[in-house]
């Protein structure tokens, strides 16, 4: 209806219209031995702190991502999803490699410590 | 007395060399539990109470609010350019009651003593609290502008606070003939929503254009820039040509007086403009519950301590929203949300003897219409530092000037935004 189509970013990494060459499919299959990895490094107390870091710097996403970062409409869902690919499209997003509106103005306002934490804690929601 | 947890009140009592057994008057008042009376339940007052009860249920929270249901500010300008209708911005507080257990007391407070720690409510009766929050938004100033009083409301809606006076303005629009005039006064800084007098203009330029083509809209305006204006006034040279003309304050945009008799306002250098629907959006102040309570200072807005949202004029209240002094943070339903939740956390720890959470940062989005698939957007990264919200430099601010696909998304995402933020507060 909105012209730009659903952005559920669990599913493909990257919209269409952001991504004419696919690439998106060879992030999921990063993204899967990621989260493989991620799983063994969530028991270590380092990402357990970052977590607990993330989860107060997470109240920023909640407004228009959702309140459980389920997404809502073309606002793609957060929760659950590999740390390592969160952390990746926020610092190309912070950067201007990726496409984005209104994200890069604000992931300007965070270092990288805090995109790493928010991303930890978004993979450990279930 | 509700600072000793049952911990410290047992090892007391052990200390004593008594049973608890032969002081059920002491394990009573332990066990009772915290209280907070949150007034109003907009933005900050709403997100705060469900915030406050999803942190910890032991701590009964009470929301004094005397409408059984809140019309948004935000997006109440869609309403008034025919793209909404009034349902579609209205909420309950049915959730809030029901799945989070808040009691909503439907009267409106009417004085704070913050010595006794009371709350007196327009019934006559007094809640006590252990902390309370008072979001109370904005009041007109109606000693502002001369001649706009409450009566010249009705010929001259500020439609400011939405719900009647949003319908008024609505049905004036409907009512002018084709070549009228559309005349808003717009008012200095700082106000409630700064985006929200262009996006209104931006609006009402999209019914006129399509269905009172002749008509005009002049914009009188107390200030020298307002926010966005780079990207409203591409937006409207595109969209709504020669349709719209602002006047700033150098350009003698400053009303001083209003006169809803003769439909005219006047500016500071005596200049007469008539209007056949005038938007009069006057100075204001925080809301009346605000200044009863001494939670404002001179300038009419409230101090706060940005970490905990807590007054800087009376202990164990915190603020929230339009009604601060909040630096880098506008007065906005996102901020005021952010601001909520920050408050709840920081209440929350209050009463378990914890500090607030170490280095929060608060963000805040305004999104504003201008037509059809074309938005724009300002952001703002904020950290408390000391009694202000400061931005952290180098983020935030507005849209890409030269980026026209962003438009049609930030068009898009402008929607998910009010679709989450409001589904979050009141539906959930």
């Amino acid at each position: 209806m909105n012209g730009l189509g659903p952005v559920r970013l669990a599913h493909s990494p990257v919209s269409r219209r952001m991504d004419p060459k696919g690439e998106g499919n060879a992030m999921i299959r990063k993204g899967l031995a990621a989260a493989a990895l991620g799983a063994v490094l969530l028991s270590s107390p380092t990402v357990a702190q970052t977590v607990q870091r993330g989860e107060v710097v997470a109240y920023t996403c909640s407004g228009c991502h959702g309140a459980d970062y389920q997404g809502v409409g073309s606002v793609p869902l957060l929760r659950g999803r590999n740390a390592d690919e969160l952390n990746s499209i926020m610092v190309e997003m912070r950067g201007g490699q990726r496409y984005s509106t209104v994200m890069r103005r604000l992931l300007l306002g965070l270092n990288e410590d805090d995109i790493r934490a928010v991303s930890n804690y978004l993979a450990s929601l279930r | 007395m509700t600072q000793l947890t049952r911990r410290s009140t047992l090892q007391l009592l052990a200390g004593a060399g008594v049973s608890t057994l032969a002081a059920p008057h002491v394990v009573n008042a332990q066990a009772a539990q915290p209280r907070v009376v949150v007034i109003g339940g907009g933005w900050g007052g709403a997100t705060a109470a469900k915030h406050i009860r999803l942190l910890n249920r032991n701590i009964a929270v009470t929301l004094v609010e005397p409408k059984a249901q809140f019309i948004t500010c935000p997006y109440s300008n869609l309403v008034l350019g025919g793209w909404r209708e009034m349902p579609s911005i209205t909420f309950t507080y049915d959730a809030l009651r029901g799945r989070h257990g808040v009691t909503h007391v439907r009267e409106s407070a009417t004085a704070v003593d913050g010595s006794a720690k009371t709350v007196r409510l327009s019934n006559g009766q007094t809640l006590n609290y252990d902390r309370l929050v008072v979001s109370p938004g904005i009041q007109i100033n109606f000693q502002a502008i001369e001649g706009y009083n409450q009566a010249a409301t009705t010929r001259m809606p500020h439609a400011w606070e939405p719900g009647e006076q949003t319908l008024l303005l609505r049905r004036q629009l409907l009512a002018m003939p084709d070549g009228g005039v559309f005349l808003m006064s717009a008012p200095p800084n700082p106000f409630r929503c700064p985006p929200g007098p262009y996006e209104r203009v931006s609006m009402i330029a999209d019914y006129l254009k399509t269905n009172k083509p002749r008509s005009k809209i002049v914009i009188l305006d107390a200030k020298e820039t307002f926010s966005k204006q780079g990207l409203f006034t591409q937006g409207w040279n595109a969209l709504y040509p020669g349709l719209i003309e602002w006047r700033g304050r150098q350009a003698d945009g400053t009303v001083s007086r209003a006169d809803p008799a003769a439909m005219e306002l006047e500016t500071e250098l005596g200049t007469k403009v008539k209007g056949d629907v005038i938007n009069m959006v006057p100075p204001q102040r925080a809301g009346q519950i605000a200044i009863q309570a001494g939670l404002a200072n001179q300038s009419g807005w409230c101090p706060i301590n940005a970490s905990t949202m807590e007054s800087t004029l009376v202990r164990d209240v915190h603020v929230l929203g339009d009604a601060t002094i909040a630096g880098g943070l506008p007065k906005s339903g996102f901020a005021a949300n952010s601001m909520g939740m920050l408050a709840a956390k920081a209440i929350v720890a209050a009463f378990a003897g914890q500090q607030p959470p170490t280095d929060p940062v608060l963000v805040n989005t305004c999104y504003s219409h201008l037509g059809k698939d074309w938005a724009i957007s300002v952001a703002h990264v904020v950290r408390p530092a000391g009694n202000l919200f400061q931005e952290v430099q180098g983020s935030g601010g507005v849209s890409v000037l030269q980026d026209m696909e962003a438009r049609k998304r930030e068009s898009v995402y402008a929607d998910n935004w009010y679709e989450s933020m409001t589904t979050a507060i009141w539906k959930t």
